[in-house]
């Protein structure tokens, strides 16, 4: 019975073939913030327990923390914010009222469970309940105010009430009016108010107020009883004031509610291919324009540029979205991103031209002389493409190429409000610019409320084929992003980058495509048919001495 | 005799139950071992080679004997041959149908223009450049040489040279931790775990060196060449393209290298992988 041989084949191979299609996916980048934990015991500090929390502390926390705990390790200039100074006994993340110490409880929170947006990572895996309390234990012997032992005053905590409409409401009338939250948060809470740039916090490091749209990027947790205490005690050592005294408790759950709801889901980073739309007509440099309110944006996610020197460790940037379209001439990209200040100026000052030089001697050059907030650096945005269109995987190096592999840019500058159409090939020789014949692309840039969208666009095929990418429908071609915050001190090779994402110049689908599915169809149909056939034909006797 | 399945109903929960065994069972086990925030999917390329091996598995078992393939193919058959009335012929008809819609749809799905998907193979441990190959770190066990050379440089002549010793490699530690967190904390994270603030920017995830597949296999002067050369020194198959880490010879001394490794494997709380003796 070759035929009965040939089924049981078949349907395995088909389940096989169907289960090919079905491509891996990227595992979420953002984790989901860990939980809160808290200690099952308290650990009382004798000397031994100080002596084991030192050795944790020595070898973990010194390098930021520093020796004394006064936030000056090591690598403490690299950051922003700076590591805690822990001798002031100033804590931001607590449950305890303006200008109480934190409980240990607090403290044991933060170590957990790290603080998103800075250099403290979750120490929840790696050290032991019973480590992290030895070096909680140690960080206390830093600061004399933990000497008197007192009880720190709690913030009372009711029922937090659930989220209705009216409460938000409310929270959203307060947010713009009596807390005046809007001053230095912004209208939008994009962190882009009206005094935000003149922020500076006791240490005399300037400092931005929260962007509180970032879900993944709330300090001390995104949760609605987070957000409530930090309304309610504050965030000391910052100009943020505790609201405990000011407002009523219904009305900062009102708050908290008010800004739960402005959360924005974290990215998932799990699209790397920005399909180009064929459009119909004009591709509009207005970001605003219609064509751009449509189709699905990308999220590409950026780091700062830390390949060479000058690097940039502490970014403002961290994710642009693009969306792209095309017609028979021209292909324009539509790029989104959070800016809390806009910078349309560039004076080519002895310093901005200093740092464009790229200053090798120095690994991380200190751009913030503590209080003195950098202006005159533009804001810019530029797209990356290979000169060539690899053929294979091997494409040049995502940071400006190489010298065999060079790429091809199209630099939007604020100050300029138009595109200049570079060449480079590797970061040691600045980018070439392109002579004024070869200049074909064009853009515009809009800022509103903390957001900077911009259009770049430019003729599909251009003459200058040995320095232009030149697009072609259905093909993958690389792409990388570049973002300059100018307020950040970004200018030159310090800049937020993208790994190379992929722009496909999406084509309709072929008559072809539609002949073979119904042939497909056809085919199996009567297969079925012949096979039902052979199989009535049989007697029945057959199937009885089966049985 | 207890009742027993069919043989086409087992093959086909057999089948079910090693699927999810692959989609969910193992992306949280794995989860749970690597110590990960979210499961871990298991690559579609390795779900197609485990699911080959359960059906060629099946078909061994099923194709055993005669009597196995009858009784396999009974319930197709029967299926096949139909007579049923009401609503199980209605039953019938509807999946007999379904299976060439199915096609179709596969043969579109294939055909029509879509994003390719991007699966490369990146060899994550290239092969060592010979002039890099014997390298060993002067700081973990140090030569005489360089201990009474400490000495004289701090002016510790008084103590042993044991002592000297123990401290030169206290001093090349705590340095090594330093210019880690300075250098490697924004990729590598402070818990050299892989997950420092840059880390979810770079696609080509930074190593994380807690990862018993990372630094534990292989030899210092490994991670000497990868730290000195970079991305950028990588071979092709190795994507270097991708790769964002800087070309540390170009700013950091061969010293403060070894001082990093030094601290790095500390940092991670693993053991390089000890240089085999070459006759």
């Amino acid at each position: 019975m070759p035929y009965k041989a040939f089924l049981v084949s078949l349907i395995l191979v088909s389940l096989t073939l169907s289960l090919e299609g079905r491509a891996g996916e990227l595992d979420a980048v953002f984790g989901p913030t860990a939980p809160d934990e808290l200690p099952s015991k308290k650990l009382t500090p004798t000397p031994e327990v100080i002596e084991a929390g030192k050795k944790i502390y020595e070898k973990r926390c010194l390098p930021c923390h520093g020796l004394n705990g006064a936030g000056e390790g090591p690598a403490a200039d690299t950051m922003n914010p700076r590591p805690r100074d822990f001798t002031r006994g100033l804590f931001k993340l607590k449950s305890t009222q303006n200008g109480e110490l934190p409980t240990d409880e607090d403290l044991f929170r933060t170590v957990s469970r790290g603080i998103p947006g800075s250099g403290m990572p979750s120490w929840k895996r790696l050290l032991s309940e019973e480590e992290r309390l030895q070096v909680i234990a140690y960080i206390k012997t830093f600061s004399d105010r933990f000497k008197d032992g007192a009880a720190p005053k709690p913030i009372p905590v009711g029922k937090e009430p659930s989220r209705t409409p009216e409460l938000i409401k409310m929270g959203k009338e307060l947010f713009e009016g009596k807390a005046q939250c809007l001053l230095c948060h912004g209208k939008a809470a994009m962190g882009n108010g009206a005094i935000a740039e003149a922020i500076v916090d006791v240490w005399g490091s300037p400092l931005y107020p929260r962007n509180l749209t970032k879900s993944w990027l709330y300090k001390g947790g995104n949760e609605v009883k987070d957000i409530f205490l930090r309304i309610s005690g504050g965030i000391e050592g910052t100009p943020m004031p505790a609201y405990l005294d000011k407002l009523t408790e219904e009305e900062r759950w009102a708050i908290a509610h008010y800004v739960k709801s402005l959360q924005e889901p974290a990215p998932s980073g799990s699209r790397v291919v920005i399909e180009s739309r064929p459009v119909s007509g004009e591709i509009p440099l207005d970001p605003n324009a219609p064509t751009w309110q449509e189709g699905e944006a990308v999220e590409v996610l950026m780091s700062g540029q830390v390949h060479v020197a000058p690097r940039n460790q502490d970014p403002t940037v961290d994710l642009v979205l693009v969306k792209s379209a095309y017609n028979e001439k021209e292909i324009g990209f539509w790029l989104e991103w959070d800016d809390r200040t806009k910078n349309v100026t560039h004076q080519d000052s002895e310093r901005t031209q200093k740092m464009e030089a790229a200053d090798f001697a120095a690994t991380y050059p200190v751009l913030y002389p503590p209080s003195v907030r950098l202006r005159g650096l533009r804001d810019a945005v530029a797209l990356q493409f290979p000169v060539k269109l690899p053929q294979g995987p091997e494409k040049p190096h995502f940071f400006l190429g190489d010298t065999g592999k060079p790429v091809n840019l199209w630099h939007w500058k604020a100050d300029l409000q138009k595109v200049e159409e570079q060449n480079a090939k590797g970061y040691k020789t600045p980018p070439v610019l392109q002579p004024p014949d070869s200049q074909q692309a064009t853009g515009q840039g809009v800022f509103e409320d903390g957001v900077w969208r911009v259009v770049l666009k430019r003729p599909l095929k251009t003459e200058d084929v040995a320095n232009d990418i030149q697009f072609v429908p259905g093909q993958l071609i690389p792409v990388v992003v570049h973002v300059w915050d100018g307020a950040n001190g970004e200018t030159g090779l310090r800049r937020t980058i993208s790994s190379w994402y992929f722009v496909t110049l999406k084509t309709n689908v072929a008559a072809w495509v539609y002949l073979f599915t119904v042939f497909a169809v056809a085919l199996t149909a009567g297969f079925e048919v012949w096979l039902i056939r052979r199989v009535k034909a049989k007697p029945e006797s057959q199937l009885e001495k089966i049985r | 005799m207890r009742p027993r399945l069919s043989l086409f109903s087992a093959s086909v929960l057999t089948v079910v139950l090693a699927y999810l065994f692959i989609q969910v069972v193992i992306p949280y086990a794995s989860m749970w071992i690597a110590d990960r925030p979210s499961p871990v999917t298991v690559p579609a390329a390795l779900t197609v080679i485990y699911m080959l091996l359960v059906f060629i598995g099946l078909y061994i078992y099923i194709t055993i004997s005669e009597e196995n393939v009858r009784e396999f193919l009974q319930p197709i058959l029967e299926f096949l041959r139909g007579g049923e009335t009401g609503v199980r012929a209605g039953l019938r008809l509807g999946l007999l149908a379904l299976v060439p819609l199915l096609v179709g749809w596969i043969t579109y799905d294939r055909l029509a223009p879509k994003v390719q998907s991007l699966t490369g193979i990146r060899i994550q441990h290239p092969t060592i450049p010979g002039q890099y190959e014997k390298l060993i770190n002067p700081y973990r066990n140090p030569t005489d040489d360089l201990v009474k050379q400490f000495q004289q440089q701090e002016g510790l002549d008084g103590i042993g040279l044991e002592e000297a010793r123990k401290r030169l490699v206290g001093t090349a530690l705590a340095e090594g931790r330093a210019l880690y967190q300075k250098n490697c904390r924004v990729c590598h994270g402070s818990k050299a775990d892989g997950s420092g603030p840059m880390a979810v920017g770079f696609r080509l995830r930074p190593a994380n060196f807690r990862d018993p597949g990372t630094i534990a296999t292989v030899v210092e002067a490994y991670a000497f060449w990868r730290i000195s050369e970079g991305g950028r020194g990588l071979p092709n198959e190795s994507s270097p393209w991708d790769s964002a880490m800087p070309r540390w010879k170009e700013e950091l001394t061969e010293a403060e290298i070894w001082k990093i490794i030094l601290a790095e494997y500390e940092l991670a709380d693993v053991e390089p992988r000890k240089p085999e003796k070459l006759e």
